[in-house]
């Protein structure tokens, strides 16, 4: 026995380095993914935030710019149609819709001047700029997740376990103009 | 930013003649205290001279002897004059900072006040952001109450270190920080603990933050234990500005943010109003001392417009 001794060792340090390899990975992979979908759910709570208001805010802006109802139904819509899916595709497009809603000021100087509106509007525009801070948070880690998942030899442990790249939480150019709420 | 050419100017035309005199004479002891270590030096190498190319014979045991006690004499002469020269340095180097800090930092601040003793509790007010570090000796050279823009400033002029003795008696000892450390009382709470460091030793917050800007990542690492807020923080003009004063600063600096504070780690090669020996106003110290005054006045506006303007309280 002894004279293997010499030879198990180093097989063993091996084994053991390699384990420790594919542990590591694992837990980088799984480390990643936890906080992607811990950003992804406070991009989540910010949205539901900002649509909680809008029942509000159709009722207050609908005095003033009747001839929007077509805008109104479909922004109610698109809100339920994200409480149902929860998708962040369905988030982005009921917030566009409803940044819409709060462009609307601009072209009503009554509406612009309304108590309520203007209140509604710092809250808007608070949720926005924490929204916009998730959502770069989430594409910052989306961004190193897949830079390890890509890249060789973290890419080959990616596969081996089954990680996939994750897609980007990408502004609509139309929101982008949009996003900017004055007050 | 102000204009470093006309500064210097004005404040030659203010001070070089009020300081010139007593300059002189810290400039004539220091150049004496050089010049009796090189004569110390010289005497050394030359009894080993003696030394190594002679072997023995009175005379040259002799010769040995009297350079000993000239090296002797001299170190003697060094001491009493090194203690006398000390406290005509630490006088001027008072007067320098009363009259010339004094001018520069009110280029910048408000209600300026140079103190003498432990006015703020320094090692407290260093042990209160919480960094990881360890160190046994902490020594304060300069302490500076101030306000910009209503805002109460402690700037500190810290040399903190770690001594450490091995089991054979040798000892090391190690600078932790040398530099300015000053202590901002923001007026309000960002609500989380955050830290922008070059260093992750220096990082408080329990996440690290992946920012989105790669140049403000090779600088700088965040640590927050709220990234929303943070990202709030550090929209991209205020990364970019992280970044542009990274690349004046010659040594770095790290910040920090704890409850209504914030503080700031400027790392420096000479102490705050380090004078030169050539002249009483010397542009070189003028410009590093001012870039590092600009550095806190820009940090301070930055933070306060990205809180305004993106709604982070």
């Amino acid at each position: 026995m002894a004279e293997y001794i010499g030879f198990i060792i180093p097989i063993v340090i091996v084994v053991i380095i390699i384990i420790s390899i594919f542990i590591a990975e694992k837990n980088k992979f799984v480390r990643y993914s936890n906080d992607i979908r811990n950003s992804k759910s406070s991009i989540d709570v910010y949205l539901k935030q900002r649509f909680d208001l809008i029942p509000n805010l159709v009722e207050v802006v609908k005095g003033y710019a009747k001839h929007e109802e077509s805008l109104f139904k479909e922004v109610v819509e698109a809100r339920n149609r994200y409480n149902q899916t929860e998708s962040i595709k369905d988030g982005v497009e009921t917030n566009n819709d409803l940044n819409k809603i709060i462009a609307l000021g601009e072209g009503y100087p009554e509406l612009k001047a309304n108590e309520n509106f203007l209140d509604l509007q710092k809250q808007l525009a608070k949720m926005e700029s924490q929204l916009q801070a998730a959502r770069r948070v989430y594409n910052s880690e989306v961004n190193t997740y897949n830079n390890a998942v890509m890249t060789i030899p973290s890419g080959w442990f990616a596969k081996l376990y089954g990680y996939k790249q994750e897609e980007y939480f990408e502004a609509k150019e139309e929101e982008k103009v949009n996003t900017e709420i004055k007050l | 930013m102000i204009e470093i050419d006309k500064l210097c100017e004005e404040l030659k035309d203010k001070y070089d003649l009020p300081l010139k005199a007593e300059h002189e004479q810290v400039s004539f002891y220091q150049k004496v205290q050089t010049a009796l270590i090189i004569c110390i030096v010289a005497a050394i190498l030359i009894n080993g001279f003696i030394m190594i190319f002679n072997h023995g014979g009175y005379e040259i045991f002799s010769g040995m002897l009297i350079i000993v006690g000239l090296v002797i004499s001299i170190v003697v002469v060094l001491v009493v004059f090194g203690f006398i020269s000390g406290k005509k340095v630490q006088e001027y180097n008072r007067k320098y900072t009363n009259s010339v800090g004094k001018e520069m930092l009110s280029k910048y601040y408000d209600n300026v006040n140079i103190y003498d003793g432990d006015a703020f509790g320094y090692e407290e007010l260093f042990n209160s952001v919480g960094y990881q570090e360890s160190y046994n000796e902490i020594w304060c050279d300069k302490q500076i109450d101030l306000k910009y823009k209503g805002k109460d400033i402690k700037l500190m002029q810290l040399d903190v270190s770690h001594e450490t003795t091995d089991k054979d008696g040798n000892t090391e000892v190690e600078t932790i920080f040398y530099g300015l450390f000053i202590e901002v009382d923001l007026g309000y709470k960002i609500g989380t603990k955050m830290s922008i460091v070059e260093n992750y030793n220096l990082g408080i917050g329990k996440d690290k933050l992946e920012m989105d800007s790669k140049e403000f990542e090779d600088s700088f690492n965040v640590y927050t234990d709220d990234k929303v807020k943070s990202m709030q923080l550090l929209t991209a003009d205020v990364m970019e500005t992280f970044k542009q004063m990274y690349q004046n600063a010659s040594l770095g600096f790290n910040v920090s943010f704890v409850g209504d504070k914030l503080f700031i780690r400027i790392n420096r090669a000479d102490s705050l109003f380090s004078y030169g020996t050539e002249e009483v106003i010397e542009k070189k110290y003028i410009n590093e001392d001012m870039q590092d005054l600009y550095l806190i006045t820009a940090i301070i506006d930055n933070i306060d417009y990205a809180v305004e303007a993106n709604h982070v309280l």
